[in-house]
């Protein structure tokens, strides 16, 4: 997917996983750089993770756009090409064209075709050129930095339905471009980058900030950023109008990633945070396979007689112990299994669901599904499932990670505890909390420690079973099967 | 406190259960040609969302057709209540099975359990395991014992929300690691149920003087240890359904109440 992604040095935070690649300005806050990597982290196995960061983060300004100013572009594979959302004063050049959102501040969606690499920044900055024979390779994390260089993996590069890129010579071409020069970058306020982009059907400067990127609830993925283009620009860098998300399968993103603040429709993005695709809905107005539609009943709208409901096709629950059930959506682990075949933790040397022994050594490092890491119990007894994130506060459901789906609200309310307060994220077997910034702080009482500790805002730390977490006055206890002690990573 | 839910009246407030749903004893509007008898209404939180996986899942469980479950009669939507769902469900004069309305004997503990367990198989045969069966969800009827649907709604990965001990000594520790329920989840929660009713000290030594976070982590941590002053089948009986290695308990609830009906109070 991708070759490699060479960190331009300078002020910024590059982040990467999997094929997920973003750059943000130095003025973005912390909790956007938390929310920007937590999407990024959620979405890194997906094929299509540009795709749906870019369509979730388009929603999110859509309804608010709490940062105007920053810089920040997304960028990650779609089913035509490198889907990206460019918002504030960034640029991008792809190897034949410089995109840019005009107005500024305002937001952009396009698909890119990398020729061979794109090249991101802060609008108006020198852009490097890419050395061929260069070593620099960025493979996951977050680091500091003013840009990025990504360079895909050449059946990556041209996918794109840009009508002059489409022929397979030309993507053997530009698979052994070599490095090229990159021509100046337009100042901010010059008019070939507004022009260019005009051409793409960005929307007008008249319209308002929050909608300034491009309407995007009716298009089909391929045109996503773009309006309806009249006049397919061969160098605009976007997927021509008439292309349509064909995939089989896939109903179009307006349709499965969730709405700010209100109703959310499950999709591949809640399902990359840990939702559970079983309990999922169908789409509206069609109905579960092999259920009976729900109909009016005789009294209050929408109630259906559960008195006249026959019999129903049903799957009877598995008889026996079977393998784990996988958790939708949870992250690609290496673990061992036991006897049975139940994934463990490395080093675990009795399964934690059927005690049986495991043999130290034996099928280590196989990769499976993340199991659930425990539960948390809250001080009101209230216990919740560690198979996917929350965000803790007393009104975490307003918030963007939780609206847009990459973490569950767990609601504390108290004195001191704030909307959005601490973040518990699953991190390959570890559960972690990061604190939000919060006035009230969050505090740690570890297993065998004489005292509470300060998490420092937007510091990492890992949680050992038995830890206690204070989010101001509220307390939250984290209990997994596996022992207190420092266990292999 | 509210006075009707969609067309029912509310007659008094249920006390709580553990699952946080606010329950009302009602009294049914005529469109439902039931008679007169009161109703028992859930409210259901949950969004939008959450509808249609909830419709589905009560569908199933109405199809069940077991005698020992819990008569469900209709869900709709409950707008005055943050627009979540009320369901509408038989209510039973006859009392939970731990404080019956006619006291009951063993053999009638015994008997409570192995219905309430072939209730718990008809939820099962239509892929849903109920994942809270404790004293609370078992209550007496003219059918014998019936189940009660398991908890709905509430917030994402919520597991149960605990008042007491008493609240968790019936849970099966597996949920307490994060695993979903299953059916030997449910296996392990009748037997835990049963010993409740049977034993006069808990399941877990010295949980009767745990704050509810401590209980949990006890359930997590310590191995329950059956009483043994119960007759000998009993004991057997509930001991294997609390194996840790779930292979070696009953394979189905209905294999549970063969032997529960099997198994003499006297030994």
């Amino acid at each position: 997917m991708i070759e490699r992604v060479v960190v331009m040095p300078g002020p910024g935070t590059v982040i990467r996983y999997g094929g997920i690649v973003i750059w943000a300005d130095p003025s973005a806050s912390p909790a956007l750089v938390s929310f920007l990597t937590q999407s990024a982290r959620n979405l890194a196995a997906s094929t299509r993770g540009g795709r749906q960061i870019a369509d979730h983060i388009a929603e999110v300004l859509a309804n608010r756009d709490p940062e105007p100013g920053v810089a920040f572009v997304v960028m990650g594979p779609s089913d035509h090409g490198w889907a990206s959302l460019m918002h504030g004063p960034v640029q991008a050049w792809d190897g034949a064209q410089w995109l840019s959102p005009r107005p500024s501040p305002g937001w952009l969606q396009a698909i890119l075709t990398p020729q061979p690499s794109v090249t991101v920044g802060r609008a108006g900055t020198p852009m490097p050129t890419l050395h061929p024979d260069s070593m620099l390779d960025f493979e996951a994390g977050v680091v500091p930095g003013a840009g990025f260089v990504l360079v895909p993996t050449p059946d990556r590069r041209l996918r794109t339905g840009r009508p002059a890129d489409t022929g397979a010579a030309g993507a053997a071409e530009a698979a052994q471009a070599p490095a090229q020069a990159i021509p100046a970058a337009p100042a901010a306020d010059e008019d070939e980058a507004t022009e260019l982009l005009s051409t793409a059907g960005v929307a007008p400067a008249a319209q308002p900030v929050a909608a300034a990127g491009v309407a995007l609830a009716a298009q089909p993925d391929a045109t996503a950023g773009v309006a309806p283009a009249a006049q397919p620009d061969a160098a605009a860098g976007v997927a021509p109008a008439a292309e349509t998300d064909d995939t089989p399968g896939e109903a179009p993103a307006t349709q499965v990633l969730p709405a700010l603040g209100g109703a959310r429709a499950a999709g591949p993005l809640a399902a990359g945070a840990g939702a559970a695709p079983e309990s999922q809905p169908p789409p509206q107005g069609e109905p579960s396979p092999g259920l009976p539609p729900a109909v009016a009943g005789p009294g209050t709208l929408g109630s259906i007689d559960l008195r006249a409901v026959g019999a129903v096709p049903a799957t009877p629950l598995p008889i026996g112990v079977g393998p784990d059930k996988p958790v939708a959506g949870a992250a690609m682990v290496a673990g061992v299994l036991c006897p049975r075949g139940h994934f463990n933790r490395p080093g675990t040397t009795a399964c934690v669901r059927c005690s049986m022994a495991i043999p130290p050594g034996s099928a280590d490092n196989v990769s499976g599904s993340r199991p659930p890491l425990g539960v948390l119990v809250a001080d009101d007894g209230a216990v919740y499932r560690l198979d996917a994130g929350y965000l803790v506060g007393s009104d975490p459901v307003h918030d963007p990670t939780v609206s847009g789906g990459l973490a569950r609200p767990l609601e504390l309310p108290g004195d001191n505890v704030v909307a959005s307060h601490a973040e518990i994220r699953l991190h390959g077997w570890d559960v972690t909390v990061i604190d939000r910034g919060s006035p009230g702080g969050t505090h740690l009482f570890e297993p065998g420690a004489g005292e509470w500790t300060r998490v420092k805002p937007f510091e990492q730390r890992r949680l050992r079973p038995g830890t206690h977490v204070a989010f101001a006055q509220r307390i939250v206890t984290f209990a997994a099967p596996w022992i207190a002690e420092d266990t292999p990573r | 406190m509210r006075s009707k839910i969609a067309d029912y009246r509310v007659i008094e407030v249920v006390p709580p259960a553990n699952d946080g749903a606010r329950r009302y004893l009602c009294r049914p509007p005529e469109r439902l040609g039931a008679d007169e008898e009161p109703v028992l209404v859930t409210e259901i939180s949950v969004d939008a969302a959450g509808w249609r996986p909830l419709t589905d899942l009560l569908v199933r469980l109405a199809s069940a057709g077991s005698a020992h479950l819990v008569r469900l009669l209709e869900v709709g939507p409950d707008p005055d209540a943050g627009g979540g769902l009320y369901l509408a469900s038989e209510a039973s004069a006859g009392g939970g099975v731990a404080d019956p309305a006619t006291p009951l004997d063993g053999p009638g503990r015994l008997r409570a359990l192995a219905d309430a367990a072939r209730g718990a198989h008809g939820m099962h045969e239509v892929g849903v395991a109920h994942g809270a069966i404790g004293p609370g969800s078992i209550v007496m009827s003219e059918r014998g014992a019936l189940l009660a649907p398991p908890p709905l709604g509430g917030p994402p990965g919520l597991v149960l929300r605990a008042g007491g001990w008493k609240d968790v000594v019936t849970v099966y520790p597996g949920l307490l690691r994060g695993e979903e329920p299953s059916r030997a989840s449910d296996v392990w929660s009748l037997a835990a149920t049963l010993h409740g009713l049977l034993s006069d000290r808990p399941l877990y030594r010295g949980m009767e003087s745990d704050p509810p976070v401590t209980a949990i982590q006890r359930v997590i941590f310590a191995r329950p240890d059956v009483d043994p002053s119960l007759p000998a089948g009993v004991a057997a009986t509930i001991a294997s359904c609390l194996e840790s290695d779930p292979a070696l308990r009953p394979a189905t609830a209905a294999e549970l109440a063969d032997r529960l009906d099997a198994t003499e109070m006297g030994g």
